[in-house]
C-alpha cells in the first residue's frame, strides 16, 4: 500500500474505532495517561497498516492496546509502588487503576472483587462486560481459540462469583443495590 | 448470587460507560492524527549498509547495529534499606495472599550472585528459590504472570547472566548484563533491555528485586523485524499462541523452547535460500532490504520491475553448505528477452546475499545481457547511445528502462 492508501486507510480507522480504543485504554489505566496509550496504538496500526485485518481490526486494536498497556502499566506500578513507599500511605485495596474512576461504592466493591482475580481473568472479563466483545472477538484479542475464549470467560465468571460470594461486605452492598433497584 | 447477576453488576461498574464522552474532553483529532503520524515517520528504520561494487566487499562488511541491544540489559538491584521499613505498609499484588515483610541491613549481594549462578546453569528451581514470592519477574514484552513462567522462558533461551557491578555499601545497586543464545542466533547480540531498580531482603533471607522492569517503557524489546519472526512462527507454530507484534503469549518455558528452535530454524541457511527461491520465482521484491547489480546499490522493487521488462528468467542455485557469517554466494543464470534477441543463450553471474535475523538484508546481483562478455559490452555500449537507458554514465534499472532496453536489444540485432 502506498503512502497516501495506507494515511487514508488509518485515517478512516481512526475515525471508527478511536472512541473504542480510548475508552478501552481508559477503563484500564485512568483517563489522564490513556492519550498516549492510544496514540502508541495507532501508531503501531500505522507500521502494521498492511497486517491488519479488515474483519478483525477491532480486536487487533484492542490487543495491541493490551500489549502497550502491559508495558505503560508497568512503569506506573513502579512508581505507584515507590509513592507508596515514601508517603507510607496505607494500601486500600489493588493497584488496579480502575480505581481512578470509581463511581459508586458497590461498583468500587466489585472493581475490588474483580481486582482479585489474576490478571488474565480480569482481562477476560472486562472485555465481556465493558468493551462488549463476544467470545469470538475476544479470542482474536487474546490470540487464542474460540473455544479457549469461551472457557476462560466462564471460568473467569465463575472466579469472581466465588469472590463476590467469599465477601461479606461485596455481598452486602450488592444485594443491598439489587433490592434498591428493584424498589 | 448468579453468575449472570454479577455479570450485569460488572457491566454497571464500567468505569466508562459511554465511550462518546471521552471524545468530548479528547484532543483534537487533527493534532492526535498529526501526533501519531509524525511519530510513525520519526521511527527510525534499520538500513543495511551501502554495498560496495565488488562482490567480496560485502564480507568484510561490518553488520548493522540494531537499535536498543538485548545483550547489555542493566538491572540495578539496589537494596533500599529504610528506617522503620518493618512499620510500613508493604506491596501486594493483587492475588499475594500474605504480605511479605523486607528485612533491614542485610547485603542482598550474595543472595544475587546466587541468583545469577542459578540462572546461569538453567537452574529454574534453583532461581526460583532464592526470590521471595514478593519479587517481580515482569519482561517488558508480554504477558505471563509469574517468575516461574518468565525465568522459566529466559532459561530456555539460553540466556546468560553477567554481573557487572555492585555497590560496596546500601543501596547494595547491582547491574547485570544479559545475553541470549536466541537474539545472537537471530543476530541481535546486543538488543538490550533498559535498567530497573531492585530491592530488598526479605524475612526469610530471599530476594525482593524488580527484574527486567524498567521505567522506561518505551524502549523496545524487539528491533522491527521482531514481527517477521513471529508471523512465521504464527504459521510454522500452530499451537502456540503468538501476538502478531509482541510474540509468544505467555512468555513461560514452552514458548522459550519454541522461540529458540524457531530462532535457529528461522535463519538457517537453508530457509533464507528458500526464501529468495520463492521471491525470485514470483519476482517478489519484498523480501529484500537493499539491492545492488554490478553498478552499484540501487532500490530493490524498480529492479525487479527491469527484470519484469525484460521477461528475465532467473536460476539462482544456492548452496545452504556455503553460507559464511550471514552471507551467501549464489551462482545465477539470467535469461531473458535481451538474450534472445541477442541470439544469446542464458548469461552467468552470481548473486550474494547477506543475511540476518531470518532477513535478506541485502541482495547484489551481476546483470548480463549475453553470454559472451564481448556481445554484452557491444550491447551497453550501444545503449548507452540510446535516450533515457543511462543516467551518470550507469544503466538505470527500472520498468521504464527495461522495456527501451529490449527494444534497443532488437534494434541492436537488427543492425
Amino acid at each position: 500500500m502506498d503512502t497516501a492508501g495506507a494515511d487514508e486507510r488509518l485515517n478512516q480507522i481512526f475515525e471508527h474505532h478511536y472512541n473504542d480504543v480510548l475508552a478501552y485504554c481508559s477503563r484500564r489505566i485512568g483517563r489522564s495517561d490513556a492519550d498516549d496509550v492510544v496514540a502508541e496504538v495507532f501508531a503501531v496500526a500505522w507500521r502494521r497498516i498492511d497486517q491488519i485485518d479488515s474483519d478483525t481490526i477491532r480486536p487487533w486494536l484492542f490487543g495491541t492496546a493490551r500489549w502497550v498497556l502491559a508495558n505503560r502499566w508497568r512503569s506506573l506500578r513502579r512508581w505507584d509502588r515507590l509513592h507508596r513507599k515514601m508517603s507510607a500511605l496505607a494500601r486500600t485495596y489493588a493497584d488496579s487503576p480502575e480505581v481512578l474512576i470509581v463511581r459508586r461504592e458497590e461498583d468500587r466493591e466489585m472493581l475490588e472483587a474483580l481486582s482479585r482475580l489474576k490478571e488474565s481473568d480480569q482481562e477476560v472479563l472486562r472485555l465481556t462486560a465493558w468493551e462488549e466483545l463476544t467470545a469470538s472477538e475476544i479470542a482474536a484479542v487474546l490470540n487464542i481459540t474460540v473455544s479457549a475464549a469461551e472457557k476462560r470467560i466462564q471460568r473467569a465468571l465463575q472466579r469472581l462469583t466465588n469472590v463476590v460470594e467469599s465477601s461479606p461486605t461485596t455481598q452486602l452492598s450488592l444485594r443491598a443495590a439489587e433490592k434498591k433497584a428493584e424498589s | 448470587m448468579s453468575e449472570h447477576v454479577i455479570l450485569k453488576r460488572l457491566r454497571e461498574a464500567n468505569p466508562v460507560p459511554d465511550p462518546a464522552s471521552l471524545r468530548e474532553a479528547s484532543p483534537d483529532d487533527a493534532i492526535l492524527l498529526t501526533a501519531i503520524d509524525e511519530r510513525s515517520r520519526s521511527m527510525s528504520t534499520q538500513q543495511a549498509p551501502p554495498i560496495p561494487p565488488p562482490p567480496t566487499d560485502l564480507k568484510r562488511r561490518r553488520p548493522l547495529l540494531i537499535a536498543a541491544a538485548f545483550a547489555v540489559v542493566t538491572i540495578l538491584i539496589g537494596a533500599a534499606i529504610v528506617l522503620g521499613v518493618n512499620d510500613e505498609p508493604e506491596v501486594v499484588a493483587p492475588n499475594d495472599p500474605v504480605p511479605t515483610t523486607v528485612v533491614d541491613g542485610v547485603d542482598p549481594r550474595p543472595l544475587s550472585a546466587q541468583w545469577v549462578d542459578a540462572m546461569n546453569q538453567g537452574d529454574l528451581e534453583g532461581a526460583l528459590a532464592v526470590l521471595s514470592p514478593e519479587a517481580s519477574c515482569d519482561l517488558p514484552i508480554g504477558s505471563g504472570e509469574t517468575c516461574q513462567q518468565h525465568l522459566g522462558y529466559l532459561i530456555a533461551i539460553g540466556t546468560h547472566i553477567e554481573t557487572r557491578r555492585c555497590g560496596e555499601e546500601p543501596p547494595y545497586r547491582c547491574s547485570y548484563g544479559l545475553t541470549s543464545e536466541f537474539h545472537a542466533t537471530l543476530g541481535y547480540p546486543d538488543h538490550s533491555l533498559p535498567a530497573t531498580t531492585a530491592i530488598e531482603v526479605d524475612e526469610e533471607g530471599r530476594l525482593v528485586a524488580d527484574f527486567f522492569g524498567s521505567e522506561d517503557a518505551s524502549t523496545p524489546y524487539w528491533p522491527s523485524e521482531g514481527g517477521d519472526l513471529w508471523g512465521w512462527m504464527q504459521s510454522e507454530y500452530p499451537g502456540m499462541t503468538i501476538h502478531p507484534i509482541f510474540g509468544p503469549d505467555p512468555y513461560d518455558e514452552a514458548a522459550g523452547i519454541a522461540a529458540m528452535e524457531a530462532a535457529r530454524r528461522f535463519n538457517s541457511p537453508e530457509r533464507i535460500v528458500q526464501q529468495l527461491q520463492l521471491a525470485f520465482d514470483s519476482y517478489a521484491s519484498s523480501g529484500f532490504r537493499q539491492c545492488a547489480t554490478q553498478e552499484g546499490p540501487v532500490e530493490c522493487a524498480p529492479l525487479v520491475n527491469f527484470l519484469k521488462a525484460i521477461d528475465a528468467q532467473l536460476g539462482l542455485e544456492c548452496d545452504p553448505a556455503t553460507a559464511e557469517a550471514g552471507v551467501i554466494t549464489c551462482p545465477l543464470t539470467i535469461e531473458s528477452g535481451i538474450h534472445q534477441a541477442l541470439g544469446s543463450g542464458a548469461s552467468t553471474s552470481e548473486a550474494v546475499i547477506e543475511y540476518r535475523g531470518g532477513l535478506t538484508q541485502a541482495l547484489q546481483v551481476e546483470i548480463r545481457f549475453a553470454d559472451d562478455p564481448a556481445v554484452h559490452d557491444a550491447f551497453v555500449a550501444y545503449a548507452a547511445t540510446v535516450d533515457g537507458l543511462f543516467q551518470e554514465g550507469e544503466l538505470i534499472f527500472d520498468g521504464d528502462s527495461g522495456r527501451s532496453l529490449l527494444d534497443a536489444a532488437r534494434d541492436f540485432s537488427g543492425q
